[in-house]
């Protein structure tokens, strides 16, 4: 057993105060996961507490032998989508804005900048699910399995919705290259 | 850009984004520790104005395009990409509650409109149709309209300016606690009165947010409508509308003609920069950095292509 799952059961077994160390190890990931949905780093704070309040509230549904973090993750995942339905309208909701000036960076180049800037809004346009998918897979390093067991999904599909999410980025990353350019760089 | 260089970029783009680290362990072990009503801060939710008297569509929202014109500037940059919307923007004359209304509305004011009908996947849309004012002195449209443009200084034979619409910016445009407040209003009416649409006259401020110039001659008209404009993305039906990128001078221009016979040329010019805005979930805060365009586009019914193209010859030089 391991020490999340020993932390879990003893949780379940009424030590409130042991859930402490699950909020502890994962809550910097789960916050930057509901970031990146949400777009707002005020608002996945919020979100980010909701979600261990709404998995302290489930922990009994929690299956021993499973992966902790995916099951919370499935929690977020739930959360971020349903705060996203209740705004009565997205049109897109960029990445979580860098509170550091990229373009301040002397050692910056300029190249990066217009790469990350177009990534971005290409990443910003996909739905919940495509950016959970890329999200999970190539930030957090997950596999396929752990990825389907998040959505309910099945590992091929998942894999398909992976390929399907980066063949979209790309695609708005062809629309957009040289645009960027000149939105970042015009002068009158 | 091969399959691994993209996931590499795009696990870039994750990453340049510098979170902080936050705690809220004791947030969550105080919440759980005691049950009950729990505080959080409120959610809020968004509205944006669709202008659609005086500004074409431009969000993101109607992308998904197929069919695309690009209009290229001196610098070879994109100064305007014409793109096929999926979704249709409302048409007014569906509701002639709608027309009636703003047919009856004095000039420099508002009409805030919502209609149920009127929606995209998870939004609800408010629309604001400000009323242009007509002035008959160009000297005081120049000055009134705070920006500068050009005048066409060439005219089709006969043809006479007449006079010059302005049309002035809603009070709150940017102020989200505006919106929402006039949405549930007007959403409460339409659920007591059992109606598809609501609607309500608005104030407008003394910001010029197009100026339409009219020019006349005997029974036939042309008008030239400026404005600047954020971003390069306009959105409208391609199915019914002939496209021709023409070159003046080096200058390209965009002629579109639909079924009907509306004509119209389009001039586009870099003018500055303009930070865009997003909502948080909470609030509006500021985006990416785009340019706006000073865009004249040339319009009749009663003129062929070439007198069209002949006006904006005459901006171009």
């Amino acid at each position: 057993m391991d020490s999340v799952e020993k932390v879990v059961k003893e949780v379940k077994q009424g030590s409130v105060e042991e859930y402490r160390h699950i909020v502890q190890k994962f809550q910097n990931q789960i916050f930057r996961y509901c970031c990146h949905m949400l777009g707002s780093v005020e608002e996945a704070e919020d979100a980010a507490q909701e979600v261990f309040i709404k998995a302290y509230r489930k922990i009994n549904g929690y299956k021993p032998g499973t992966s902790f973090s995916s099951w919370l993750y499935r929690i977020a995942y739930n959360h971020c989508v349903d705060l996203l339905r209740k705004r009565k309208f997205i049109s897109y909701i960029p990445l979580c804005e860098s509170a550091v000036n990229d373009s301040c960076n002397p050692i910056y180049s300029v190249e990066n900048y217009e790469m990350a800037q177009i990534l971005r809004k290409a990443l910003s346009a996909l739905s919940p699910e495509d950016r959970t998918v890329l999200m999970l897979r190539i930030l957090e390093e997950k596999s396929y399995e752990e990825i389907a067991d998040i959505l309910g999904k099945r590992p091929a599909a998942i894999r398909k919705k992976y390929e399907r999410a980066k063949k979209k980025v790309k695609q708005k990353i062809d629309e957009m290259k040289g645009v960027v350019v000149n939105e970042e760089f015009a002068v009158n | 850009m091969k399959n691994l260089q993209l996931t590499d970029e795009i696990k870039m783009a994750f990453d340049s984004v510098n979170l902080p680290e936050i705690d809220v362990t004791d947030a969550v072990m105080d919440s759980i520790r005691k049950p009950g009503p729990r505080y959080f801060r409120k959610k809020t939710t968004i509205v944006y104005a669709v202008l659609a008297a005086v500004i074409l569509v431009t969000t993101t929202a109607f992308a998904a395009a197929a069919k695309m014109w690009v209009l290229k500037g001196n610098n070879d940059n994109i100064v305007l990409r014409l793109r096929e919307f999926d979704v249709k923007p409302f048409d007014t004359s569906k509701d002639p509650e709608l027309e009636k209304w703003y047919e009856s509305l004095e000039p420099g004011k508002a009409l805030v409109y919502y209609n149920a009908n009127l929606k995209k996947p998870n939004s609800v849309i408010l629309s604001i149709y400000p009323k242009p004012v007509v002035y008959t002195d160009l000297d005081l449209i120049r000055e009134k309209s705070g920006f500068n443009f050009k005048v066409p200084p060439i005219l089709p034979e006969g043809f006479e300016f007449l006079e010059g619409e302005l049309v002035f910016e809603p009070v709150g445009i940017k102020e989200y606690g505006t919106y929402t407040e006039l949405l549930d209003s007007l959403i409460e009416e339409t659920e007591k009165t059992g109606r598809e649409s609501a609607m309500l006259e608005w104030e407008t401020t003394s910001k010029v947010l197009g100026v339409n110039l009219v020019y006349r001659n005997n029974d036939k008209e042309f008008k030239v409508c400026i404005g600047v404009w954020p971003g390069e993305d306009v959105y409208t039906d391609l199915d019914n509308l002939n496209v021709e990128v023409i070159k003046i001078n080096d200058r390209e221009v965009l002629y579109t003609e639909d079924d009907e016979g509306d004509r119209e040329v389009t001039v586009r010019e870099l003018y500055g920069k303009k930070t865009t805005r997003f909502y948080n979930g909470r609030k509006f805060e500021d985006g990416m950095a785009v340019s706006t365009y000073l865009q004249y586009k040339i319009i009749s019914r009663d003129l062929p292509k070439e007198d069209l193209l002949l006006v904006a010859q005459g901006i171009i030089e």
